[in-house]
């Protein structure tokens, strides 16, 4: 069970998605994504939602924090929204 | 913090009916190129001219509108979570009558007369007013309310009087009006096409897209909240006072042509101060784009004062140098981006459905920078020479004519390479 940490704060648009989006498969059991990012990537949800994934979002004025788990993975997403 | 629930991009319309529109607009800079080539000087010469007002309307209704309709139709449900609905029907009704519309006009300017101009006019009033609606009905119906939507909503109620002021026009050059009459209805015509529809509409567009994608800081608070209503109130002003005392007319503008400035100076001063310094052509659109603004409002009273040569000026600095500019900078942005992302929302049921991804081409393999670079040097040149026409107007206003052709038939070349580049990727997914 990892915590897999992406910091996409400094890219500029699209570069943040398509960190992201490359990242999802190494997702494995158990396993979460912890995205930096310095604005609510809201065109993210959808292609998350599509591709089976679910998300937690908290933004402040520092930027927003992004976790991401494969839906149905109960280990995952407890740890995820432990953290 | 948020959950599933916010999926606005799922209330993104199907890939064609913003690509109709943008993949339509190069070919009218084409046209507008070739018909330069064909008439040489005489736009140049006086704007009351047939071919001065055809090679407008062909860049302001066909380049412009036609972009503007594309790109809101892809940004309001992203922007404000409600799709605008019934988007295939409206796509499918508004583009064939606002291209026909907008060419039985250039024709009527130039040789059909009448009967060209009454047809092209309801064409594009019955083709645009389905737009609208669905556009407001959008608006009203939006989830959440910031500066941008309502920008966006007084943009939209600016095209509409554009519009109701071209179909007077349309009336008084038939015969209806008088020339003092039909010369101011088409100075109010113009400034609310330009400054409320189209700079209405690029001012909400910059209060997202410029801090989200040059990485600058945010407009001022202020700036946002009162410069697109306070620019509306002032144009709607104009509509009275200008009717009542003809005099005051065109000096009544220059608050709105200041507020403009304003933004444009903003946006040239936020541009300097961005996190990120790489090279990237949208933000060098976007500079000439304002700087082209700031030095049309130089201009602009010396057009108002002399005429001649000035007027040519004013409206190359405010149409293709300022406006167009901004758009064509954000075209090459969004066609690569919008088939990029339709690509992802593939590989991602992809991914869930069978586990693994496919290789997809980046957005730069689909709109190589090398092409958009060339476009750019194609625009910068045509750019140039037509602000150096009038000092030789019969030879430089054909070669503006060609280099317009090249410009923009390179970016109608590249969308439909965007285009393939999609169809391709599209296939390996069966």
């Amino acid at each position: 069970m990892n915590v897999i940490e992406l910091d996409v704060s400094a890219l500029e648009p699209c570069e943040p998605l398509e960190r992201i989006l490359e990242a999802l498969p190494r997702l494995g059991a158990g396993d979460w994504l912890r995205v930096r990012h310095r604005r609510e990537p809201r065109p993210l949800y959808g292609l998350l939602a599509e591709g089976g994934f679910r998300w937690w979002t908290r933004c402040d004025e520092r930027g927003c924090e992004i976790r991401i788990w494969r839906d149905g993975d109960a280990g995952a997403e407890q740890a995820a929204l432990d953290a | 913090m948020r959950g599933i629930a916010d999926l606005s991009l799922e209330q993104a319309p199907p890939l064609w009916t913003p690509f109709l529109f943008l993949f339509g607009a190069p070919w009218f800079g084409v046209l507008a190129g070739a018909l330069l080539l064909k008439v040489g000087a005489l736009p140049v010469l006086d704007r009351w001219q047939g071919a001065a007002l055809a090679l407008t309307h062909l860049l302001t209704l066909g380049v412009l509108t036609l972009s503007m309709c594309g790109a809101s139709i892809q940004l309001l449900p992203v922007l404000v979570g409600v799709p605008v609905p019934r988007v295939r029907w409206v796509a499918a009704w508004t583009w064939p009558l606002l291209v026909a519309g907008t060419l039985a006009l250039a024709w009527g300017f130039l040789e059909g007369g009448t009967p060209w101009l009454v047809a092209g006019a309801a064409g594009t009033l019955a083709g645009l007013a389905p737009f609208l609606v669905a556009m407001g009905l959008a608006l009203a119906r939006a989830r959440v309310s910031h500066h941008s939507l309502r920008a966006m909503a007084l943009a939209c109620v600016s095209l509409a009087v554009t519009l109701v002021l071209g179909a007077l026009l349309v009336a008084g050059l038939g015969g209806y009006r008088t020339f003092d009459e039909i010369v101011l209805l088409a100075g109010l015509h113009l400034s609310w096409g330009l400054l409320g529809w189209v700079g209405l509409l690029l001012a909400g567009v910059a209060w997202q897209v410029v801090p989200l994608f040059q990485m600058t800081p945010e407009y001022p608070p202020l700036v946002r909240r009162f410069l697109a209503p306070g620019l509306f109130l002032w144009l709607v002003t104009t509509l009275p006072v200008s009717w009542l005392w003809p005099g005051l007319w065109p000096w009544i503008l220059l608050p709105a042509l200041l507020g403009m400035a304003w933004m444009a100076a903003l946006t040239l001063q936020l541009q300097r101060r961005r996190t990120r310094k790489t090279p990237d052509l949208t933000l060098d659109y976007w500079r000439l784009g304002m700087a082209c603004l700031l030095a049309a409002l130089a201009v602009w009273p010396l057009g108002a004062l002399w005429g001649g040569p000035w007027v040519w000026w004013l409206g190359t600095l405010m149409l293709p140098g300022g406006v167009l500019s901004l758009l064509n900078g954000m075209l090459l942005k969004i066609v690569p981006f919008l088939s990029w992302f339709h690509l992802q929302h593939r590989q991602m049921a992809h991914l869930r459905e069978r586990g693994g991804l496919v290789e997809i081409p980046h957005m730069h393999a689909l709109l190589p920078t090398t092409l958009g670079r060339w476009q750019w040097r194609l625009h910068l040149l045509a750019l140039m020479s037509a602000l150096a026409t009038p000092a030789a107007p019969g030879l430089l206003a054909r070669v503006t004519g060609g280099l317009l052709v090249a410009a923009y038939g390179l970016l109608g070349l590249a969308f439909i390479r965007v285009w393939l580049g999609y169809r391709s990727a599209q296939g390996q997914f069966g």
